[in-house]
Parts: C-alpha cells; structure tokens; sequence
C-alpha cells in the first residue's frame, strides 16, 4: 500500500527539507527515488506535486541552487540555505509534535467509540 | 542504461513546451528528471516514445501544464503573505503617524503636518492599495470585486482630501464635493444594489447603506454647504482691513503736513519733529513685520505683500514666539526697542500736545479675566503665544494707532 496524495501533500516540505539536511544537496529526481527507497514504496512523491513545492521553497529563500550540465541538459540541485537550516529543524519538530498529539487524540476516539 | 540522443532530448523538451509549461526553470527540472527515469528504467530496443507517453502520464492528474498552474499557485501564496505582512505594517504604521500627528496639531507642537502627510499618504497609496489586492483575490464575483474596487478609490479619494483641507493646499473643497458625489451617486447605490439581492447579505446592506448614507450627508454638511472660511480667514480679512485704514490716514496725515508745513507761518518745529518721529516708528514697525514674515515664509521680500499673507502659516504658534522672545521668555531687542521709542513718543505727545492717555499708543498690560486677575505684560499679551497671522495684526494695530495719534495732533 502507499499514502493517499493528501495526506502527503502538508508533509511535503518537511520531507524534502529533512532530506537536504540529511544529504547536502540533491536533484528532483533523486529526491523522489530516495524517498521511494527509504520508505520501501510506501510513500511516491508525484512529479506534479515535487516541483512546485522545490519552486516555493526556493522562492521563500529556504533553498539555494546550483546547475550542472550534464551533456546537452541541465542538472538543478537544491541545497538549504541558512534560513532553511532553521526551518527544517522547526518543521521537523513541529510535525514530531503533531504525530504525538495525533496518536493520542486517535487513541481517545477508538476508545471512546 | 539506456542511451538517450540528443533528438531525444530535444524530442522531450518540445514536448514539455507544447504542453504548455513555460517556466524555464521548470521546463529544465522535468527535462532532467524524465530523461532519469528513461535512462534508468529504459531498455535497449524498447520505443522510446511509448515510453515517454506512459512515464508523463504518471507526472500529474491531466496535461503537464498543471505543474506550472501548481507552481505559480504556491508562489502567489507566498506573495499572498508578503502582501498580508505589508498591509498590517502600513496599517500599523499609518494609524499611529495619524494619532501623533492629530494629538500635535492640537497641542501646536512641531511635525504634526509631517506625521499627517505621512500618515494619509501611506494610508491612501500603500495600505487601502492592498487591501484592494487581496480582497480582489479572494474568489467573489466580478460585482463584489467592482463595489470593493469603487470603495478603495472611494477611500483614498476622502484620504487625500481631508489631506488637503488640513494643510489648507487649493482645490481641496472641490475634492470633498467630489468625494461626496461619488459615495452618494456611484458607491452608495452600487454596494446597496449588490448587497440587497442576495437573502443573506441583505439586512446587513441595509444597515450598512443607511449609516453611509447618514455619514456622507454629515461630512458634506460640514464641509461643502459652509462656506470653508474659518477663524484664520477673519483674522486675515481684519489685518487687510487694517492696512487699508492705515494707509489711507498715512496719505491723509502726509497731505496735512504739506498744507501745514508750506504755509511755514510759525515756527513748526515740534510738527516737523512729530513727522519724523511717527514715520520712523512707522518705519521700525514695518520693518519688524517684515523680517518676522521673510524669516516664517522663508522669503527675501524688501517689502511686504499683504495679499500673500493667507498661508498655512497664518495660524502657527511657535515660530512668532521663537523669534520675537528668547529661551527665557524675555522679549527681543526690536520688541523692547519698540516699546521704548512707543513710550518715548507718548512722552512727547503729552509734553507737546497737551493730550491725556487716552490720546496715547497703550503700553501698558492687560488684565487677565480668565485667570488670576494680574496683569499681562504688554509684549507677551500682544506677541508671545499668538498666532502668527494676530502678531501681524497687532503690528498693523499699533501703525494705525500711532497714524491716529499723529491726526489728532495735526487736525
């Protein structure tokens, strides 16, 4: 089984800023297969919701970049900026804190149920 | 791994461009991400486009250009805050500019007409602009967005002309009258059919349409039905009254001593003195009215135009006072100057004239009613905390009554 697009979809960024933390800087692509991997399949980053989120996150002066050619095409890898160091350590902690809170409010509804 | 050509690349870049992504940067992105997939996944002798086909297909829901759509979504929301940030710091920052400034402009200390200016001018082209913006966004229909769009214009427009009825800038009663005509013949009866044809907005525009109807009347009664002439206006109307009287007792006094003096019958030697005697005082007095208007209106005039007078100056407190006293409150070398030589002439009216006090220019102090009951020195009662445009009438005051003096001596 996977995770639905929507359950995804508000974790996204913390996802991808945790995986720049962990690997200095990486490409799209490399982004989606790693998640795949560590994940064992469950969680499949779509390519439509992958590259708008890098966009903003780039746009909001979390991420920085830098090209390289590889052959005709170009390569983009992301990397955290200063700011995004901070961030990620803030979501990180912020969705930590959700989990636990979840698993506790969802323990109480299927006891009371 | 599969070899990609570079027709392949091309291939694939063509295609991502015909579907309608546009954004270089993203165009990149998912040319170097499809051609990952291919080379990994691809195998020698496999179709390569069957293939490209099935792998897009996975990108989003329909068509490649959703990714774009995404992504400009998300950057807009991110303008979206930025935006949101600078209407509440310009709001922040317009409403206390306009708070200092009201509460200085009551107290007459200085930089309220700053504050104003900066207060109405952030209000009306940064912070009411903005909240236009972000109200246009949210998704309403054309009709709200036009009612919110007139009422911003609506808004700024009163903005700038309570702007200029404050620094008294020309044009600023057309402003009003133009403001009010709008609200009421373009804003008012916009928003109340708008409102009025949806069941749950409808008890709230009626409400709403009758207390901006009751607002707009109360303003242009205030401003638009009366005439926009104020304290300062009189007082400016009685200094030019004033001049008049004086400079038509100046013509008539030179006329008499003509007739006089020509006859040289006897010896007219206290007549002669006395001419020179008011003209110099006449002089001196000019001479410090001029100095104090060249030194307020920041100008090199050598001569007074009284017509020119009727400047938002006309009602400032502190710059008279400044000038005319010093940090002690003790009156300046001319004002003391001046009252000598006004009492030195009434010492030689009395002696040569024989006149009583009241032929006299009045030095002397005035009671204070209001207060203790002592006296008010004459220099403060006349020149310390008054108003610019009443110094130079109280200036003007004492020329006519020195003319006065001189007819009575001469007549």
């Amino acid at each position: 089984m996977f995770f639905s697009s929507e359950l995804i979809k508000g974790t996204l960024k913390t996802i991808i800023l945790k995986l720049l933390a962990d690997n200095k800087r990486m490409y799209g692509y490399e982004i989606t297969q790693t998640v795949k991997e560590l994940t064992g399949d469950k969680i499949q980053l779509t390519e439509g919701a992958l590259y708008p989120t890098l966009h903003a996150l780039e746009a909001e002066g979390l991420l920085t970049t830098e090209t390289e050619y590889i052959g005709k095409r170009v390569r983009k890898y992301y990397s955290l900026s200063k700011d995004g160091k901070t961030k990620t350590l803030e979501k990180v902690n912020e969705f930590a804190d959700f989990i636990s809170t979840m698993k506790f409010l969802l323990d109480i509804k299927t006891k009371t149920t | 791994m599969y070899n990609l050509s570079e027709q392949q690349i091309e291939y694939i870049l063509n295609d991502i461009r015909r579907n309608g992504v546009e954004m270089e940067d993203l165009q990149l992105n998912l040319l170097d991400h499809i051609c990952c997939i291919i080379e990994k996944n691809l195998k020698e002798g496999d179709d390569f486009e069957d293939f490209y086909r099935k792998t897009v297909k996975q990108f989003c829901k329909h068509e490649l250009w959703e990714i774009e759509e995404e992504t400009i979504i998300l950057l807009t929301i991110k303008n979206y805050y930025v935006m949101k940030k600078s209407m509440i710091i310009s709001g922040t920052i317009s409403v206390a500019a306009l708070l200092f400034g009201s509460f200085f402009k009551i107290m007459h200390w200085p930089g309220s007409n700053v504050m104003l200016l900066l207060g109405i001018v952030t209000l009306s082209f940064v912070f009411l602009p903005l909240l236009f913006l972000l109200k246009a966004k949210e998704p309403t229909t054309t009709q709200s967005k036009a009612v919110i769009g007139v009422g911003t214009l609506l808004g700024i427009l009163l903005c700038i002309s309570t702007l200029f009825k404050v620094m008294h800038w020309p044009g600023s009663g057309i402003l009003w009258i133009t403001t009010s005509a709008i609200s009421i013949f373009v804003f008012i009866p916009f928003y109340f059919f708008t409102g009025i044809r949806k069941a749950e907005t409808k008890a709230n525009t009626i409400v709403t349409s009758i207390m901006l109807v009751g607002g707009t009347g109360l303003l242009f009664t205030l401003t638009s039905l009366k005439p926009i002439r104020t304290a300062e206006f009189f007082n400016f109307a009685a200094n030019q009254d004033l001049v008049a009287t004086r400079n038509y007792l100046t013509i008539q006094n030179n006329d008499r001593y003509n007739l006089l003096l020509n006859d040289s019958i006897e010896g007219r030697k206290d007549m002669k003195e006395l001419k020179q005697r008011t003209n110099d005082l006449y002089k001196k007095i000019e001479k410090i009215k001029l100095d104090l208007v060249n030194d307020i209106e920041e100008r090199n005039d050598v001569e007074i135009d009284y017509t020119k007078l009727f400047t938002p100056n006309i009602t400032n407190y502190d710059n008279p006072s400044v000038i005319l006293f010093n940090n002690l409150g003790e009156p300046s070398a001319a004002i003391t100057s001046m009252k000598n030589d006004l009492n030195s002439f009434n010492a030689f009216i009395k002696t040569n004239y024989n006149k009583n006090s009241f032929g006299m220019i009045n030095t002397e102090g005035t009671k204070n009613v209001n207060g203790d009951g002592n006296l008010i020195p004459w220099e403060t009662f006349n020149f310390d905390r008054v108003p610019f445009g009443i110094v130079i009438r109280n200036l003007t005051q004492i020329q006519l009554d020195i003319r006065v003096v001189e007819a009575t001596c001469i007549h």
